[in-house]
């Protein structure tokens, strides 16, 4: 599942890169180093920076909770989509390309059918919390 | 959509976040391997399509206790035992059903492995959905699909607890045991 997901998301970010969205990665669990993010984005070759939320002031601020959760923001700052990449974690039969339809209209100055879908993944690990 | 983003950092750009680096975290289960190992000994796991899954998510005269997990969930492992400790506690009192959220491949092979090695007996099943999104809107609108979740059902349907996270033993217990006291 993880290659899926790294293939898939630098392929994305390569073909949309080139057209105008830039791309950032975001690691918000507390649980994860920064020296294990920087040799792990090494290892699988992100094409896009990825950068720590310490103290996950960013995905308390954009109320993210899974990983991994795209959120897609045009220059202006307004949220355009929010969610899935896909709607098939596998891989192996995606039916419906979520982000790259939503750039797509966005691009084309079209509204944006799906503008918020959700994919099974597993939790941000914020810190300091505990099961309740 | 106008909900409106207040930092500079990332406008005109994609805030592509939470990512891979938990999935990473987690452990190697789901690996994608070339060859088919041999089933794993273990409880037998049934696959389920969204009818069955919205079968499975309505009470049978008891509280129904539901559990969503994945063996490449990092925290999904960690509460596992606490889960087992609970089905036991409560056998016969209330229903109890864990839903795994790995791969269709693993059915056979890591799932039960790790059902075997935690000593799980409670019923399990795998979701198989072209549609995530609309299974995780069917148990609850304030649900993202993080997992784990734990979601208990008064046995009149009503929903009684929910928890996106680690679920902790005695939390459960008090949960459940207000459900079942005369």
């Amino acid at each position: 599942m993880v290659k899926a997901y790294n293939d898939r998301i630098n392929a994305i970010a390569a073909e949309y890169e080139a057209r105008g969205i830039r791309f950032i990665g975001i690691n918000s669990n507390a649980t994860e180093s920064l020296e294990w993010v920087t040799s792990d984005a090494k290892e699988v070759g992100y094409k896009f920076p990825v950068l720590i939320d310490k103290g996950n002031v960013l995905a308390d601020k954009l109320g993210a909770t899974v990983t991994p959760e795209v959120y897609f923001v045009n220059k202006e700052g307004v949220l355009l989509y929010h969610g899935a990449i896909d709607n098939d974690r596998s891989g192996k039969n995606i039916q419906d390309h979520y982000l790259k339809t939503a750039f797509d209209a966005a691009l084309g100055g079209k509204a944006i059918e799906k503008t918020r879908t959700n994919a099974f993944g597993c939790t941000i690990k914020r810190a300091g919390t505990a099961g309740e | 959509m106008k909900r409106r983003l207040t930092f500079r950092s990332i406008a005109g750009a994609i805030a592509f976040g939470w990512l891979f680096a938990s999935l990473f975290a987690a452990d190697t289960a789901s690996q994608t391997r070339s060859t088919a190992p041999p089933a794993a000994a273990g409880p037998k796991v049934e696959k389920i399509d969204e009818k069955r899954f919205a079968e499975l998510l309505k009470p049978n005269g008891k509280p129904l206790l539901i559990n969503f997990w994945a063996t490449w969930c990092e925290p999904c492992r960690q509460e596992f035992p606490d889960l087992v400790k609970i089905d036991a506690e409560y056998k016969g009192k209330i229903d109890f059903i864990t839903i795994s959220l790995d791969f269709e491949e693993e059915i056979a092979t890591t799932v039960p492995k790790f059902l075997a090695e935690m000593k799980a007996t409670m019923p399990t099943f795998l979701l198989v959905t072209a549609d995530e999104t609309a299974a995780i809107q069917m148990v609850s609108k304030d649900w993202a699909g993080a997992l784990p979740f734990t979601v208990i059902y008064a046995s009149d349907g009503t929903m009684s607890y929910f928890r996106q996270g680690i679920v902790k033993h005695d939390v459960l217990q008090a949960e459940l045991d207000k459900l079942l006291k005369p």
